[in-house]
């Protein structure tokens, strides 16, 4: 699974990194650290970077789910 | 006369008006019925105004700092006097700049420093009535915490000029607009006094001292003197009004519903989500303007330049879209996304100030008065315009011995 911080729309509500610490961070000002760029979660700490994503006010955070099955020719 | 009835006597679709009777007394069933009905409402009160209600759309609005400039003042009708408001009344690139200067004073982490501080002003507060098992929890608590938090931690200037100064930011933020022009004007003075006799004394690399140092405009030239002043007395005024609405809806929560106070007593580890429920159920701030810069729809209605538009924060935290059942309080909620503290670049710089504040209140009451409880007799009445305020909070509790002195 990866994430990506839109860097215009994050203004510090710092609700991902309260809520996901570990996979979210804070910078000194208060922003997501990874504002204007993204990043790979940890294996297993998906559904708390879920949480961390859907609780931003400004939904800023996008999370990408890489398909780890593989798809099958009619899928 | 019946809710409904009385309701009906205000077409609140094409004649809303924020600070009328009907939409204070019918508060939640108005929302509602917006939220259902009615995406933008439409005010002719003054010049005019739109109201934009659900969230996808107060979300746009309020991100949209081009479509819709914060520059024409935050008031869907500015009372006469009232000096600029800012950074809340000017639009990037001024305003990031006075953000990344304020910002780093704000933080999760800086605040956290805070937090002994606010429990002795809380200790002390509660003091000053628990051994009378009784009080107006509004009048000596929630209207006095937010003002002592800032004088103490923010302005770090005497607690004795804030008592001098309670009845005037209770003016300047609820006041009628006759009122607010003066006592806007009062609060400018004070904090200009207290910003020159800063000027004479060496840094403390604080926020004031953030605030002397200034910004540049959008020009690149240096901010003026007055924009520091209109800096300084935004965030006296704008943290106290708000947070003590906050204070007094988290406490009538608790007096009027037992069995929520007593699990949370029980459940510390519960506070915090608890404290976002109830601020996403009890928004301080109903809504504030912006003005269009271009023809614009949303939601169906069109908007023309210049046309008022105000974000009703209140309604797009209990929009039915984004919450089951958004009147019940469910601190379990699996997102907590909500737009109390106000969405875009204008979100609120002080909110992890005010979920310490009202952390910290709650963990105090629920320690050291665990069985509060609302007043037999009491009604409760609250008063609305940009902020909801309740007005009084008669509130009764088994008496309780002191701790001691906070200073």
């Amino acid at each position: 699974m990866r994430y990506s911080i839109d860097g215009d729309l994050c203004t510090g509500h710092g609700r991902c990194y309260s809520l996901a610490p570990g996979v979210f961070e804070a910078d000194d000002d208060g922003f997501n650290a990874e504002r204007g760029s993204e990043g790979e979660v940890e294996p297993g700490r998906e559904g708390t970077a879920v949480l961390g994503a859907e609780s931003c006010p400004e939904q800023a955070i996008r999370i990408v789910r890489v398909r780890t099955q593989p798809v099958s020719a009619d899928g | 006369m019946t809710t409904e009835q009385r309701s009906a006597m205000r077409d609140h679709f094409s004649d809303f008006d924020l600070d009328s009777t009907e939409f204070n007394d019918d508060y939640d069933e108005v929302l509602a019925e917006l939220l259902e009905k009615c995406p933008v409402a439409h005010s002719k009160v003054g010049r005019g105004y739109y109201v934009v209600n659900r969230q996808e759309d107060v979300r746009r609005v309020a991100q949209d700092w081009r479509t819709f400039t914060s520059v024409d003042g935050m008031f869907p009708n500015r009372p006469d006097g009232m000096p600029p408001v800012l950074p809340e009344e000017i639009d990037p690139p001024y305003h990031t700049n006075w953000r990344g200067a304020l910002n780093k004073h704000f933080t999760v982490r800086k605040v956290a420093e805070w937090e002994d501080s606010v429990r002795k002003q809380v200790d002390a507060l509660i003091d000053n009535f628990i051994e009378t098992g009784e009080c107006d929890f509004v009048k000596e608590f929630a209207a006095l915490l937010p003002g002592r938090v800032f004088f103490v931690t923010l302005l770090q200037a005497p607690l004795e000029d804030l008592d001098r100064l309670v009845d005037v930011v209770d003016d300047a933020i609820m006041g009628s607009p006759e009122e607010q022009g003066p006592a806007w004007a009062a609060l400018h003075t004070y904090i200009e006094g207290y910003l020159e006799e800063r000027q004479q004394q060496p840094p403390r690399g604080d926020f004031i001292d953030s605030i002397l140092e200034g910004v540049d405009t959008e020009t690149g030239e240096p901010c003026s003197w007055d924009d520091k002043v209109n800096v300084a007395t935004l965030f006296l005024s704008g943290a106290v009004g708000t947070t003590a609405s906050a204070i007094g809806s988290m406490v009538l929560h608790l007096a009027s519903h037992p069995e929520d106070r007593d699990w949370l007593a029980a459940n510390p580890d519960e506070h915090e989500r608890a404290v976002e429920e109830l601020l996403r159920l009890n928004s301080p701030v109903t809504g504030t303007s912006r003005t269009a810069t271009k023809t614009i729809e949303v939601a169906g209605t069109q908007f023309q330049p210049g046309d008022r538009v105000v974000v009703n924060f209140a309604a797009a935290c209990r929009d039915p879209e984004v919450y089951d059942e958004p009147l019940e309080f469910r601190p379990d909620r699996d997102q907590t996304r909500s737009a109390v503290f106000g969405l875009g670049p204008h979100r609120c710089v002080g909110s992890h100030a005010a979920r310490l504040e009202l952390k910290t209140s709650l963990e105090q009451i629920l320690r050291r008065l665990p069985d509060i409880a609302l007043k037999a007799d009491a009604t409760v009445t609250y008063s609305t315009g940009l902020l909801r305020i309740i007005n009084e909070l008669p509130v009764t509790f088994t008496p309780g011995a002191k701790v001691g002195d906070p200073r």
